[in-house]
């Protein structure tokens, strides 16, 4: 066999092997994961940390209210009670008989949460919401529905739970 | 080809072609590319962690007397209406706590596969179907159930009273005295919807101070047992140790996983999309799925009647549970964990629960009545995700594996979740005198 015929088949053997179960490498701004992998794999680095102290809010889909909704963003499939702020779009404060209904769903896996919470007022236009739990990580989309006699408007509010925090002593 | 060729020289020419034939027979794969900041984060969430949630209600699960009352009544048979059925009979220590049956088998067949006991504690509800809120309510349930010990909670607590007493005194406090059999038949137990059974009219027959005096001795032997089991934890497997390696800055990880194995957890963060339900230190979300998986048969290979409620009868009966978090033989007031539940939670039809994948290659057969003997018909199931759910609807996330999931690969990393069995002193009975 000749040199050339060595350097043929290496190349050849070289190739042969990009096609197994690896995927092929991808462009230099995933960082050589495999471009695969970053399309299903879920899309934890954008995710907030375990921990972090959230506020997200803006105007209800109608227009009406102003909506902030805070809670610390907790490990997965922990129970934890956000608390939602509601004022009048122009500012004037929410009268007291006003309700408000929080809810969480992952529309790309065609389901919500598997408790049922249960949300009180703390204060005219204040409100806690118990036994919210988001069992999977991924992305979900809090619905705040504010009723005040028969209006309600609403706001969606997507989320991104991380997963599990690494535990303090995971890495000693 | 031939210009570049001839100028290098023979013997480069032939190393790269030995390379390359090489390269093609040790399997062609090599490693995918370090480990991104986002991959990394991942694993690391699937890292064992020592901290075990606090017990539900007992206020002795982290007594060491309690557990070692509670070990000695684990690998006792004599609780049981044969007196060939211990706890230990379908969760072996051996067998990494599970009893290697389709379905587990007591003084009769039952209807589904045993869980391990590793790690039970850190599920908020408990049983396949969730039907229980605490390990230590859990146990009540075999002890009563016809198909497993086939026992009754008198028959439980006359044994506790004749062989147990000082230790369980040294713990609980003083026992009834049940040496008085006429306010303490030697048989009896709450059986529903059946007034006529012999056990249920000795159990009515009794004053209700000495029914609940019984059925106060019968939730200290579930708390017993509880904190044994709460010695029972998987312990760090290669897995751990080589993400904590990858983490230290090690790039290889120690050379704690092949590149097989490094591949399938690659494939299993990712493409496969198994952490979406396989997540956290116990590769489980605690939650509850409905697979659409298919009939099972039981181990002479006939086909199991009836289908499987799952979660939806198990929500329901946790809600009911006369010995559940908030109850009067519970210590806990506060149970949001039941509080919250919401039984009629669609996605509860047909679903049970995500089992750990700590020592999955230790434990098969796999899935709630043990439709898959081994690892690679698991892996075959989910690659083709064969026929509908019986009941309700598969999980919709759930799709195929991706043909480019090498299922070799897939089962290198789970055979990296091995890790050694809990310390060899809670492997069997107590050696020393309780």
């Amino acid at each position: 066999m000749k040199g050339s015929h060595f350097l043929l088949l290496g190349i050849i053997a070289f190739a042969a092997c990009g096609k197994p179960a690896v995927p092929a490498p991808a462009p230099a701004n995933t960082g050589g994961v495999p471009a695969a992998a970053v399309v299903a794999a879920p899309a934890v680095a954008t995710a907030p940390a375990v921990g972090t102290a959230m506020e997200l809010g803006g105007t209800s889909k109608a227009g009406k209210y102003k909506i902030t909704f805070s809670f610390n963003v907790e490990n997965m499939g922990a129970l934890f009670a956000p608390v939602t702020r509601v004022q009048h779009f122009d500012g004037s404060p929410l009268p007291a008989d006003a309700t408000v209904v929080v809810d969480a769903t992952m529309p790309a896996h065609h389901h919500g949460m598997m408790t049922k919470p249960e949300t009180t007022q703390l204060v005219p236009g204040q409100f806690r919401t118990q036994g919210m739990r988001l069992h999977m990580q991924g992305n979900w989309v809090f619905s705040v529905q504010v009723r005040e006699g028969d209006q309600t408007d609403s706001l969606d509010l997507p989320f991104e739970q991380p997963p599990e925090a690494l535990p303090a002593d995971a890495a000693k | 080809m031939n210009s570049t060729a001839r100028r290098l020289p023979r013997m480069v020419q032939k190393l790269l072609g030995l390379l390359g034939l090489l390269a093609v027979l040790v399997g062609c794969k090599p490693a995918d590319g370090p480990w991104t900041p986002a991959e990394k984060r991942l694993m690391a969430s699937l890292v064992l962690t020592s901290k075990l949630p606090e017990s539900t209600g007992n206020y002795v699960a982290d007594e060491p007397r309690a557990a070692k009352l509670g070990q000695a009544l684990f690998f006792d048979k004599a609780l049981s209406g044969d007196g060939k059925v211990a706890c230990a009979t379908c969760h072996e220590p051996q067998k990494y706590f599970t009893d290697g049956r389709r379905q587990a088998q007591g003084m009769g067949a039952t209807s589904r596969n045993a869980p391990t006991v590793l790690g039970a504690g850190w599920f908020p509800f408990v049983f396949l179907d969730g039907r229980k809120d605490s390990l230590w309510s859990q146990a009540l349930g075999p002890i009563e159930a016809d198909n497993e010990h086939g026992f009754d909670r008198l028959a439980l607590a006359h044994a506790l009273y004749d062989r147990y007493r000082q230790p369980y005194e040294a713990v609980f406090g003083s026992m009834p005295n049940l040496a008085d059999v006429q306010r303490f038949p030697a048989h009896g137990k709450p059986v529903e919807l059946d007034r006529a059974h012999p056990l249920q009219r000795a159990w009515a027959a009794m004053q209700m101070a000495d029914q609940e005096a019984v059925n106060q001795v019968f939730a200290h032997f579930g708390k017993a047992i509880e904190a044994f089991e709460r010695h029972l934890q998987p312990q760090p497997a290669p897995f751990d140790h080589y993400v904590k390696a990858v983490l230290a800055g090690n790039t290889n990880g120690g050379g704690q996983l092949d590149p097989a194995a490094q591949r399938g957890l690659r494939a299993f963060m990712g493409r496969a999309g198994c952490v979406n339900c396989h997540n956290g230190p116990l590769l489980s979300d605690r939650g509850f799925h409905n697979l659409g998986l298919p009939g099972a048969k039981d181990d002479k290979g006939q086909m199991l009647t009836g289908i499987d409620g799952g979660r939806t009868m198990g929500a329901g009966k946790v809600k009911l549970d006369p010995f559940r978090c908030g109850q009067a033989h519970s210590d806990a007031k506060e149970c949001d964990e039941l509080r919250f539940l919401d039984p009629r939670f669609a996605d509860f039809v047909g679903a049970f629960k995500t089992p750990s994948l700590r020592n999955v290659a230790m434990t098969a057969p796999y899935f709630h009545a043990g439709q898959a003997q081994n690892l690679r018909e698991v892996l075959d199931f989910y690659r083709t995700l064969p026929g509908r759910a019986q009941l309700g609807h598969r999980e919709f996330t759930l799709q195929p594996l991706p043909g480019s999931v090498d299922a070799d690969d897939m089962i290198a990393f789970l055979n990296s979740l091995t890790g050694p069995l809990p310390a060899v002193e809670w492997l069997g009975p107590p050696k020393d005198r309780l």
